[in-house]
C-alpha cells in the first residue's frame, strides 16, 4: 500500500503543495498584517527601477574586490586543505589519525564563512583580509571533506605496489594519491573559486571586504536603485564565473 | 611460506597451512581458479598481508605484514600511476633508497635517474620515457610496473594475472621479458588463468583449490593435462 501511495505522482504533489501552504501559514505568510505590506513589494520594484548607472565603475571595482577575496581565499585553502585532507585518507592512515582530522575538517566547515568573516574582523580588523582569511577557513573545511573522500577512493592496488619499494605515507600521498587525485582537486578546486564568488558577495555586510558592503549600505540609505544596479552587477559576475568553471571543470572530469 | 594460514576479518579461512619456496632466478606459476587464494597468496608472500599462522621469510628475514625492497609486487590492475611519466613511474621504485625530505621533496639523485632511464631502455620503453603512463598500452604498462621493480632493485617479483589483461601476442612479448630478467638472477611468482603459459616460460608450476596447495612441482614434471585435473 505505501508503494502505491509513493508511485502516485498526483497524491505526492498534493502532500507537497499541502505541506507548504501549511509552512507559509506557520511562518506568518497568511498573516493580515502580513497581507497588508504586499503592496510595499510594488513601491520597491518602483523605487528600484531603472537601476542608476552612476555607481557602476565603482561598484565594478568592488566586485573585482570581492572576487580576489574569493580567489585569495580558495589558493589558501587548496594549500591548506590538501594535507588536512591527506591526513583524513583512511588507506593511509590509522582510524585515530583520520578520525582526529576529519573531525577537525567537519567543526571548521560547520561555521559558515560569513560567521568566519566576523570572527577575523573582530581579530584582524575590518577590510578584505577578514574577508580572504574568513572565506579560506570555510573552504578548507568544504574542499578538506570533497578531498579526502577522492583521496579514500584512490586504488589500494596502486599503493601497495609502490609500497613495496619502502616509500613513506607522505611519498604515498605526494606521489601515488594526489597525482591519482590530481584532476579532481583541480575540478573540486574551481567549483570552490565559483562558490567562493557568491558567497564573497555577503561578506561587506560584516564589514570583510568587497561588495557586500554597498550592498548594505545602499539598503540602509534606501537607495534601491543603485542597489538595482549592484545586484545586477552580482548576477553578472556569478553569470559568468559559473560558465568559465563549469567549462573548465568539464576539461578535468571524465567523460 | 612455512604453513601459511589465512582469513579476512569475519570470513572463511582463504588460504590453509601452505607451504610453498620461490627460488631466485626461478619462475613459478601459480594456478588456480577464481577465488581459489591467488591473490591472497602473493600478498602474504609481499608482505603485505599477515598470516594468521605460519610464517613468511625472505632470504632468512621474517616478513609477516612488513614490506622488503627486495620484492617487487605487481597487482591485478597492473599499480602504475596514471598521470605520471614513465620516468617518474620506474623511480618511485628508488623511493626507498632516499631519506624522508629527499623522499618528500623528489629529488632523485643523478644514478638513480640514469638507472632508470637505462631500466627504461632495457624494457623497450626508452622512447616513453616522457609520457604519461595513461597514454600506454597494457604491455607497455606491465612494463613500466616491471621497470618500477628493477629499479627498486628487487630480486623477487610478484605478479598477479600478469598477462590476464593483454592480447596474446603482447601477453607472450610481456612474458618473454621474464626470461631475460630471470638469466640476472630475478624470481617471479605469477598467478594466471592460462594453464598454456606454464609450459613455455614456467620452471615450476602450483595450484592452489580451495586455499589448499594441492600441486607444486618442476614443470618438465608435469604435463599441461596433468596440471589441468589438478585444477
Amino acid at each position: 500500500m505505501s508503494a502505491k501511495w509513493r508511485t502516485n505522482p498526483n497524491t505526492n504533489l498534493l502532500v507537497l503543495l499541502g505541506l507548504t501552504i501549511f509552512l507559509l501559514w506557520y511562518f506568518g505568510a497568511f498573516n493580515p498584517r502580513t497581507l497588508a505590506k504586499l503592496p510595499n513589494v510594488t513601491a520597491f520594484l518602483a523605487n528600484a527601477f531603472p537601476p542608476d548607472p552612476r555607481p557602476t565603475p565603482l561598484l565594478l571595482l568592488s566586485m573585482l574586490e570581492t572576487v580576489l577575496i574569493a580567489l585569495a581565499g580558495t589558493v589558501i585553502a587548496v594549500l591548506i586543505s590538501v594535507p588536512l585532507a591527506s591526513m583524513s585518507t583512511r588507506s593511509l592512515f590509522s582510524t585515530p589519525v583520520t578520525t582526529f582530522f576529519r573531525l577537525l575538517l567537519s567543526v571548521i566547515r560547520t561555521v559558515p564563512s560569513i560567521l568566519w568573516a566576523l570572527l577575523f574582523v573582530i581579530t584582524v580588523g575590518l577590510g578584505p583580509l577578514a574577508g580572504v582569511l574568513g572565506t579560506a577557513m570555510y573552504s578548507i573545511g568544504y574542499l578538506g571533506k570533497l578531498l579526502y573522500e577522492a583521496f579514500d577512493v584512490v586504488d589500494r592496488e596502486v599503493l601497495d605496489s609502490v609500497r613495496m619499494s619502502g616509500a613513506g605515507k607522505i611519498a604515498l600521498m605526494r606521489y601515488v594519491v594526489i597525482p591519482e587525485s590530481a584532476n579532481y582537486i583541480i575540478s573540486q578546486s574551481i567549483f570552490m573559486f565559483e562558490y567562493n564568488v557568491r558567497a564573497s558577495t555577503i561578506l561587506g555586510l560584516v564589514g570583510a571586504g568587497g561588495i557586500g558592503f554597498y550592498i548594505l549600505s545602499y539598503v540602509q540609505v534606501l537607495d534601491y536603485r543603485s542597489l538595482t544596479t549592484t545586484l545586477l552587477i552580482v548576477l553578472a559576475f556569478v553569470v559568468i564565473f559559473d560558465l568559465i568553471s563549469s567549462r573548465l571543470r568539464s576539461r578535468f572530469l571524465p567523460a | 611460506m612455512r604453513d601459511v594460514s589465512y582469513a579476512y576479518r569475519l570470513g572463511k579461512p582463504v588460504l590453509h597451512s601452505v607451504n610453498l619456496t620461490i627460488e631466485s632466478g626461478e619462475v613459478l606459476m601459480i594456478l588456480g581458479r577464481s577465488g581459489a587464494g591467488k591473490t591472497t597468496l602473493l600478498k602474504l608472500a609481499a608482505g603485505l598481508l599477515k598470516p594468521q599462522s605460519g610464517s613468511v621469510i625472505y632470504e632468512d628475514g621474517r616478513l609477516e605484514g612488513k614490506v622488503s625492497q627486495s620484492i617487487a609486487y605487481v597487482p591485478q590492475k597492473i599499480g602504475v600511476v596514471e598521470n605520471l611519466t614513465v620516468l617518474e613511474n620506474a623511480l618511485l621504485g628508488a623511493l626507498g633508497k632516499l631519506p624522508f625530505l629527499t623522499q618528500v621533496v623528489g629529488s632523485f639523485p643523478k644514478e638513480l635517474v640514469a638507472r632508470a632511464v637505462e631500466v627504461c631502455e632495457i624494457l623497450g620503453l626508452g622512447e616513453h620515457i616522457h609520457a604519461k603512463a595513461r597514454e600506454l598500452s597494457g604491455g607497455q604498462r606491465q612494463r613500466v610496473a616491471i621497470a618500477r621493480g628493477l629499479v627498486q632493485g628487487a630480486k623477487l617479483v610478484l605478479a598477479d594475472e600478469f598477462v590476464s589483461q593483454l592480447d596474446p601476442l603482447t601477453s607472450l612479448e610481456v612474458l618473454e621479458l621474464t626470461r631475460e630478467l630471470k638469466k640476472q638472477g630475478i624470481g617471479f611468482a605469477i598467478t594466471t588463468h592460462d594453464v598454456h603459459f606454464v609450459p613455455k616460460f614456467g620452471d615450476k608450476v602450483a595450484v592452489i583449490k580451495e586455499g589448499r596447495l594441492v600441486l607444486h612441482s618442476n614443470v618438465s614434471d608435469m604435463s599441461v593435462e596433468e596440471v589441468l585435473n589438478v585444477i
